[in-house]
């Protein structure tokens, strides 16, 4: 509980400092967040020299537009997370990126990045493997394609061939699974 | 309202995976805003996605963090695609093309401005013609000049001299026609005009008993150079 406190007051410190445009804030939030950010990015643009420049694209839009950060609607890593993952959709659907990258499906570019960057892999694979005996896999494809690669629930559902409520319903009970696993 | 059944409705997860339209987000932040409870909710929400996205954490090269770091220092230098850079230019062209047209309006209007200007003193001209006070001279050429001659108004009264009408050889470069009142035998300058303008309002006279027009160096003189002396009127 204490340490959980002491997470949230820092949290306070950056989001000040950030809103003075401190150097300090942005320099933390990278340190804090860069690999969680990196990690949907990458997932969503499937190569890291275009991922590299969505991170840069996103910190400068994290830097220049902080005061539009409003912590009364939500916190500051969904907040951040949102402009990472919107730039890299952006990026996606852009003209350049279609000419150079062939589609890969959101499974094998996983496994790839996992396979090509194993060493410098921050993920906590066994906590993953840990998570999966709660998180079902047909809720975990779902907050995936959600939370991840930005999907709606009308392509979720198209992409998985399920009725639209079947994926609300699923990313519900996920969320809820996760709220159970990491509270 | 039922904040049990509105959380479990789902839509706080979706808020949270930023799933929703504008709509349905900005009814979701005035109830959060309202209601304390669904701020907590939403917390526990955001709370359990961000460890869910640090658990699929990946880590960017090291260089990167200074390339960041280098281009948040920076001036602010954008990076503009070739729509912003087409957009922009247009509005560059639309305010150029503003600028001209405003421009030239304000031109015209300035144009105007000193057509009204001019309509306006020439009416006071010819009210001040019309006035039973004034007398109308003709002034006519003395004996080496005998076509030229002029027309002056004086209103000895309100001491206002017009010329008009005026018919004198071209003035040399530098030099101008000078009008006198002459009393008693002194002449007093009542100003310089132009020979091919009508109309010209001239320096107040309240006595004379004659008048007389010289040819000057350009401004006037003090004392009139008679033998440069064109026209000359006894009253």
């Amino acid at each position: 509980m204490s340490k959980q406190k002491k997470i949230i007051l820092s949290e306070e410190e950056l989001i000040d400092a950030l809103r003075k445009q401190h150097k300090v804030g942005i320099e933390q939030l990278y340190d804090r967040y860069s690999t969680a950010l990196y990690g949907v990015i990458v997932r969503i643009v499937q190569t890291e020299e275009i991922a590299e420049d969505v991170m840069q694209e996103a910190f400068l839009k994290i830097w220049n537009t902080f005061g539009a950060f409003d912590e009364s609607k939500g916190r500051l890593f969904t907040w951040i997370i949102n402009i990472a993952r919107n730039l890299a959709i952006d990026k996606v659907r852009s003209k350049d990126y279609k000419n150079s990258t062939k589609n890969q499906d959101l499974e094998n570019t996983v496994i790839q990045i996992d396979t090509n960057r194993s060493t410098s892999y921050n993920a906590d694979t066994l906590g993953v493997k840990d998570l999966l005996e709660y998180l079902r896999p047909e809720q975990k494809v779902i907050v995936d394609l959600v939370y991840f690669k930005g999907y709606t629930h009308v392509e979720a559902a198209e992409e998985l061939n399920i009725p639209l409520g079947t994926v609300k319903t699923r990313l519900r009970m996920g969320i809820i699974t996760l709220r159970k696993y990491f509270n | 309202m039922d904040i049990d059944a509105y959380i479990s409705s789902g839509i706080l997860e979706l808020y949270a995976t930023n799933s929703l339209d504008t709509k349905e987000r900005l009814e979701v932040e005035a109830l959060l805003f309202r209601y304390p409870e669904l701020r907590t909710e939403l917390n526990e929400i955001d709370e359990a996605l961000e460890q869910y996205a640090v658990l699929h954490s990946v880590e960017p090269k090291s260089a990167l963090k200074n390339n960041i770091m280098a281009a948040i220092d920076a001036p602010k230098v954008y990076k503009l695609n070739t729509t912003y850079r087409l957009g922009i230019a247009a509005s560059v062209a639309f305010l150029l093309g503003m600028g001209a047209i405003i421009l030239s309006l304000l031109s015209q209007v300035k144009e105007k401005d000193g057509i009204i200007a001019q309509l306006s003193a020439e009416k006071e001209q010819y009210q001040l013609i019309r006035t039973p006070n004034t007398t109308k001279i003709v002034l006519t050429g003395v004996e080496k000049y005998p076509e030229s001659d002029a027309v002056l108004y004086w209103d000895a009264e309100n001491k206002q001299v017009i010329i008009d009408c005026v018919d004198l050889p071209s003035a040399e470069e530098g030099y101008q026609y000078q009008l006198w009142a002459l009393f008693n035998g002194k002449p007093i300058d009542a100003g310089v005009f132009e020979h091919t303008l009508a109309l010209q309002q001239l320096k107040t006279v309240s006595q004379a008993q004659a008048f007389a027009v010289t040819l000057e160096p350009k401004g006037g003189s003090e004392n009139p150079t008679l033998d440069k002396m064109y026209l000359y009127t006894e009253l």
